[in-house]
Protein backbone atom coordinates (compact mmCIF):
# COMPACT_ATOMS: atom_id res chain seq x y z
CA UNK A 1 0.00 0.00 0.00
CA UNK A 2 1.45 3.37 -1.02
CA UNK A 3 0.55 6.78 0.29
CA UNK A 4 -0.79 9.14 -2.38
CA UNK A 5 1.47 12.21 -2.42
CA UNK A 6 -0.31 14.07 -5.22
CA UNK A 7 -1.54 16.76 -2.88
CA UNK A 8 1.82 17.22 -1.13
CA UNK A 9 3.08 20.15 -3.29
CA UNK A 10 -0.35 21.81 -2.91
CA UNK A 11 -0.13 21.58 0.85
CA UNK A 12 3.45 22.87 0.88
CA UNK A 13 2.52 25.83 -1.34
CA UNK A 14 -0.51 26.56 0.84
CA UNK A 15 1.72 26.59 3.91
CA UNK A 16 4.29 28.76 2.11
CA UNK A 17 1.62 31.29 1.05
CA UNK A 18 0.12 31.28 4.54
CA UNK A 19 3.44 32.12 6.17
CA UNK A 20 4.34 34.62 3.46
CA UNK A 21 1.05 36.49 3.96
CA UNK A 22 0.82 36.24 7.71
CA UNK A 23 4.46 36.91 8.57
CA UNK A 24 5.46 40.31 9.81
CA UNK A 25 9.10 41.22 9.81
CA UNK A 26 10.34 41.91 13.27
CA UNK A 27 11.34 45.51 13.69
CA UNK A 28 14.60 46.01 15.46
CA UNK A 29 14.30 48.48 18.25
CA UNK A 30 16.50 51.42 17.55
CA UNK A 31 18.92 52.63 20.16
CA UNK A 32 20.10 56.16 19.91
CA UNK A 33 23.86 56.38 19.90
CA UNK A 34 25.90 59.54 19.69
CA UNK A 35 28.74 58.88 17.27
CA UNK A 36 32.01 60.73 17.73
CA UNK A 37 32.87 63.39 15.15
CA UNK A 38 35.73 62.53 12.81
CA UNK A 39 37.94 65.58 12.50
CA UNK A 40 40.49 64.40 9.91
CA UNK A 41 38.33 62.19 7.69
CA UNK A 42 37.80 62.94 3.99
CA UNK A 43 34.35 62.59 2.51
CA UNK A 44 34.34 60.21 -0.45
CA UNK A 45 31.21 60.59 -2.52
CA UNK A 46 32.46 58.73 -5.58
CA UNK A 47 34.31 55.50 -6.02
CA UNK A 48 38.03 56.12 -6.05
CA UNK A 49 39.91 54.91 -9.11
CA UNK A 50 43.65 54.28 -9.30
CA UNK A 51 43.79 53.60 -13.05
CA UNK A 52 41.97 54.93 -16.08
CA UNK A 53 38.90 52.79 -16.68
CA UNK A 54 37.64 53.68 -20.14
CA UNK A 55 34.31 52.38 -21.47
CA UNK A 56 33.19 52.79 -25.09
CA UNK A 57 29.62 51.89 -25.93
CA UNK A 58 26.94 52.60 -28.50
CA UNK A 59 23.90 54.57 -27.43
CA UNK A 60 21.57 54.38 -30.43
CA UNK A 61 23.74 55.62 -33.31
CA UNK A 62 26.07 57.61 -31.04
CA UNK A 63 29.27 56.39 -29.42
CA UNK A 64 29.57 57.32 -25.77
CA UNK A 65 32.69 57.34 -23.67
CA UNK A 66 32.87 56.88 -19.94
CA UNK A 67 36.09 57.48 -18.03
CA UNK A 68 36.13 56.52 -14.37
CA UNK A 69 32.38 57.05 -14.08
CA UNK A 70 32.11 60.33 -16.07
CA UNK A 71 30.13 59.78 -19.26
CA UNK A 72 30.15 62.08 -22.29
CA UNK A 73 29.71 62.03 -26.06
CA UNK A 74 32.75 60.65 -27.85
CA UNK A 75 33.56 64.11 -29.26
CA UNK A 76 34.60 65.18 -25.73
CA UNK A 77 36.80 62.12 -25.18
CA UNK A 78 40.22 63.81 -25.38
CA UNK A 79 39.19 66.62 -23.05
CA UNK A 80 37.60 64.24 -20.54
CA UNK A 81 40.66 61.99 -20.62
CA UNK A 82 42.98 64.93 -19.94
CA UNK A 83 40.82 66.11 -17.03
CA UNK A 84 40.75 62.64 -15.49
CA UNK A 85 44.51 62.13 -15.87
CA UNK A 86 45.15 65.50 -14.20
CA UNK A 87 42.73 64.62 -11.40
CA UNK A 88 44.40 61.24 -10.80
CA UNK A 89 47.86 62.80 -10.80
CA UNK A 90 46.79 65.52 -8.37
CA UNK A 91 45.59 62.71 -6.05
CA UNK A 92 49.06 61.12 -6.20
CA UNK A 93 48.06 58.28 -8.55
CA UNK A 94 50.47 57.40 -11.34
CA UNK A 95 47.77 57.25 -14.10
CA UNK A 96 50.13 55.31 -16.35
CA UNK A 97 47.76 52.50 -17.30
CA UNK A 98 44.42 52.38 -19.10
CA UNK A 99 41.91 49.57 -18.90
CA UNK A 100 39.61 49.51 -21.93
CA UNK A 101 36.12 48.04 -21.83
CA UNK A 102 34.82 48.31 -25.38
CA UNK A 103 31.60 47.00 -26.92
CA UNK A 104 32.24 44.51 -29.71
CA UNK A 105 30.31 46.51 -32.32
CA UNK A 106 32.42 49.67 -31.85
CA UNK A 107 34.43 50.63 -34.93
CA UNK A 108 38.21 50.74 -34.75
CA UNK A 109 38.37 54.45 -35.65
CA UNK A 110 37.06 55.20 -32.11
CA UNK A 111 39.47 52.74 -30.48
CA UNK A 112 42.40 54.20 -32.43
CA UNK A 113 41.37 57.74 -31.40
CA UNK A 114 41.44 56.66 -27.73
CA UNK A 115 44.86 55.07 -28.21
CA UNK A 116 46.21 58.26 -29.86
CA UNK A 117 44.83 60.37 -27.01
CA UNK A 118 46.52 58.05 -24.49
CA UNK A 119 49.81 58.22 -26.39
CA UNK A 120 49.68 62.02 -26.45
CA UNK A 121 49.39 61.92 -22.64
CA UNK A 122 52.36 59.45 -22.52
CA UNK A 123 50.16 56.60 -21.28
CA UNK A 124 51.41 53.52 -23.09
CA UNK A 125 50.18 50.56 -21.05
CA UNK A 126 46.70 49.40 -22.13
CA UNK A 127 44.63 46.35 -21.22
CA UNK A 128 41.69 45.27 -23.35
CA UNK A 129 39.00 43.52 -21.32
CA UNK A 130 36.74 41.30 -23.43
CA UNK A 131 34.58 38.21 -23.28
CA UNK A 132 34.96 34.69 -24.43
CA UNK A 133 38.08 34.48 -26.59
CA UNK A 134 40.75 31.84 -26.17
CA UNK A 135 43.55 33.94 -24.78
CA UNK A 136 46.35 31.70 -23.59
CA UNK B 1 -21.45 -6.12 -14.05
CA UNK B 2 -19.92 -3.13 -12.14
CA UNK B 3 -18.02 -0.55 -14.20
CA UNK B 4 -14.50 0.36 -12.97
CA UNK B 5 -14.10 4.06 -12.17
CA UNK B 6 -11.24 5.56 -14.09
CA UNK B 7 -8.98 8.11 -12.37
CA UNK B 8 -8.45 11.02 -14.80
CA UNK B 9 -6.19 13.08 -12.48
CA UNK B 10 -2.53 13.42 -13.38
CA UNK B 11 -0.23 12.30 -10.62
CA UNK B 12 1.96 15.31 -9.74
CA UNK B 13 3.61 13.65 -6.77
CA UNK B 14 6.92 13.47 -8.59
CA UNK B 15 6.72 17.03 -9.88
CA UNK B 16 8.90 18.38 -7.06
CA UNK B 17 11.47 15.61 -7.53
CA UNK B 18 11.78 16.30 -11.25
CA UNK B 19 12.08 20.03 -10.62
CA UNK B 20 14.84 19.51 -8.08
CA UNK B 21 16.66 17.15 -10.42
CA UNK B 22 16.53 19.74 -13.20
CA UNK B 23 17.64 22.50 -10.83
CA UNK B 24 20.60 20.46 -9.58
CA UNK B 25 21.52 19.48 -13.14
CA UNK B 26 21.63 23.11 -14.33
CA UNK B 27 23.47 24.22 -11.19
CA UNK B 28 26.16 21.62 -11.87
CA UNK B 29 26.59 22.24 -15.59
CA UNK B 30 26.36 26.03 -15.65
CA UNK B 31 29.56 27.95 -16.27
CA UNK B 32 29.76 31.67 -15.82
CA UNK B 33 30.90 33.88 -18.66
CA UNK B 34 34.54 34.79 -18.03
CA UNK B 35 36.22 38.01 -19.00
CA UNK B 36 39.69 37.99 -20.46
CA UNK B 37 42.38 40.58 -20.54
CA UNK B 38 44.81 41.41 -23.33
CA UNK B 39 47.74 43.56 -22.24
CA UNK B 40 49.55 45.66 -24.80
CA UNK B 41 52.10 48.42 -24.74
CA UNK B 42 51.53 51.35 -27.10
CA UNK B 43 54.51 52.99 -28.78
CA UNK B 44 55.27 56.70 -28.37
CA UNK B 45 53.67 59.01 -30.97
CA UNK B 46 55.33 58.89 -34.44
CA UNK B 47 57.36 62.10 -33.91
CA UNK B 48 59.23 60.36 -31.08
CA UNK B 49 60.02 57.18 -33.00
CA UNK B 50 62.79 56.20 -35.39
CA UNK B 51 62.04 55.52 -39.02
CA UNK B 52 64.01 53.43 -41.48
CA UNK B 53 63.83 50.68 -44.02
CA UNK B 54 63.12 47.13 -42.97
CA UNK B 55 63.81 44.05 -45.13
CA UNK B 56 60.55 42.79 -46.60
CA UNK B 57 61.11 39.24 -45.38
CA UNK B 58 60.90 40.45 -41.80
CA UNK B 59 57.48 42.06 -42.22
CA UNK B 60 54.17 40.24 -41.95
CA UNK B 61 51.47 42.32 -43.62
CA UNK B 62 47.92 41.93 -42.31
CA UNK B 63 44.86 43.76 -43.63
CA UNK B 64 41.58 43.82 -41.74
CA UNK B 65 38.60 45.40 -43.44
CA UNK B 66 35.19 46.47 -42.20
CA UNK B 67 33.49 43.24 -43.30
CA UNK B 68 35.58 40.95 -41.06
CA UNK B 69 37.72 39.88 -44.03
CA UNK B 70 41.35 39.18 -43.21
CA UNK B 71 44.27 39.23 -45.62
CA UNK B 72 47.61 37.84 -44.39
CA UNK B 73 50.52 38.23 -46.80
CA UNK B 74 47.99 38.76 -49.61
CA UNK B 75 46.10 35.57 -48.84
CA UNK B 76 42.53 35.53 -47.58
CA UNK B 77 42.39 33.80 -44.21
CA UNK B 78 39.21 33.06 -42.22
CA UNK B 79 39.02 35.21 -39.10
CA UNK B 80 37.92 32.93 -36.29
CA UNK B 81 39.05 31.54 -32.94
CA UNK B 82 41.24 28.96 -34.71
CA UNK B 83 43.38 31.56 -36.49
CA UNK B 84 46.97 30.22 -36.68
CA UNK B 85 49.79 32.46 -37.85
CA UNK B 86 52.65 30.47 -36.33
CA UNK B 87 54.19 29.61 -39.73
CA UNK B 88 54.07 33.24 -40.85
CA UNK B 89 55.59 34.38 -37.53
CA UNK B 90 58.34 31.79 -37.90
CA UNK B 91 59.11 33.19 -41.35
CA UNK B 92 59.67 36.75 -40.13
CA UNK B 93 61.59 35.86 -36.95
CA UNK B 94 63.84 33.04 -38.19
CA UNK B 95 66.68 35.46 -39.06
CA UNK B 96 67.33 35.97 -35.36
CA UNK B 97 66.30 39.60 -35.53
CA UNK B 98 63.08 41.30 -34.56
CA UNK B 99 60.25 41.03 -37.05
CA UNK B 100 57.32 43.36 -37.58
CA UNK B 101 53.65 42.46 -37.80
CA UNK B 102 52.07 45.31 -39.71
CA UNK B 103 48.32 45.51 -39.19
CA UNK B 104 46.38 47.81 -41.50
CA UNK B 105 42.75 48.32 -40.70
CA UNK B 106 39.89 50.44 -41.93
CA UNK B 107 38.10 52.98 -39.73
CA UNK B 108 35.02 50.75 -40.01
CA UNK B 109 36.83 47.57 -38.88
CA UNK B 110 35.08 46.10 -35.88
CA UNK B 111 36.69 45.99 -32.45
CA UNK B 112 35.61 42.34 -32.01
CA UNK B 113 37.58 41.40 -35.16
CA UNK B 114 40.63 43.31 -33.95
CA UNK B 115 40.57 41.45 -30.60
CA UNK B 116 40.17 38.14 -32.46
CA UNK B 117 43.23 39.01 -34.56
CA UNK B 118 45.42 40.10 -31.62
CA UNK B 119 44.27 37.03 -29.70
CA UNK B 120 45.23 34.86 -32.69
CA UNK B 121 48.66 36.50 -32.83
CA UNK B 122 49.33 35.82 -29.15
CA UNK B 123 48.11 32.24 -29.50
CA UNK B 124 50.26 31.70 -32.61
CA UNK B 125 53.33 32.99 -30.76
CA UNK B 126 52.62 30.46 -28.01
CA UNK B 127 52.24 27.67 -30.60
CA UNK B 128 55.54 28.64 -32.23
CA UNK B 129 57.31 28.69 -28.85
CA UNK B 130 56.01 25.17 -28.16
CA UNK B 131 57.11 23.97 -31.60
CA UNK B 132 60.63 25.35 -31.05
CA UNK B 133 60.79 23.86 -27.54
CA UNK B 134 59.84 20.46 -28.99
CA UNK B 135 62.41 20.75 -31.80
CA UNK B 136 65.30 21.89 -29.60
CA UNK B 137 64.66 20.32 -26.18
CA UNK B 138 62.04 17.70 -27.03
CA UNK B 139 59.76 19.10 -24.31
CA UNK B 140 56.84 21.48 -23.87
CA UNK B 141 57.71 25.13 -23.44
CA UNK B 142 56.20 25.25 -19.94
CA UNK B 143 58.33 22.37 -18.71
CA UNK B 144 61.60 24.09 -19.69
CA UNK B 145 63.97 25.85 -17.30
CA UNK B 146 63.84 29.64 -17.13
CA UNK B 147 67.04 30.13 -19.17
CA UNK B 148 65.82 27.70 -21.86
CA UNK B 149 62.48 29.55 -22.04
CA UNK B 150 64.35 32.86 -22.34
CA UNK B 151 66.47 31.43 -25.19
CA UNK B 152 63.34 30.44 -27.10
CA UNK B 153 61.61 33.73 -26.38
CA UNK B 154 64.69 35.44 -27.74
CA UNK B 155 64.24 33.63 -31.06
CA UNK B 156 60.65 34.84 -31.50
CA UNK B 157 60.68 38.59 -31.22
CA UNK B 158 58.35 40.87 -33.12
CA UNK B 159 56.63 44.21 -32.75
CA UNK B 160 53.09 44.99 -33.80
CA UNK B 161 52.61 48.04 -35.96
CA UNK B 162 49.08 49.35 -36.49
CA UNK B 163 47.75 51.87 -38.95
CA UNK B 164 44.37 53.04 -40.14
CA UNK B 165 43.86 53.15 -43.90
CA UNK B 166 41.04 54.78 -45.82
Amino acid sequence: MTINTTALPDIIFMLLFFFMVSTTIQNDKASMVDLPVAKNAETKLKKEYNDLNIYLSLSGQKTRVSINGNTRDFTDMAELLKLEVNRLKSNNHSADKAILYISEEIEMSYVNAVKKALQSLTIYQVSYIHNGLNVL
Amino acid sequence: MRKRRLNHETDTGLFADVSFLLLIFFMMVTTFHKTYRLDMRLPPLPENTRSGNMPKDRILKIYLNGDSALLIDEEVVPLDAGLDMSAALDKITRHGTKGIVSISMMPTSKYADYILLIDGLKRSKKTLMNQKAKAIYDADFHSLKADQQAAIRDQIKFSISEKEIQ
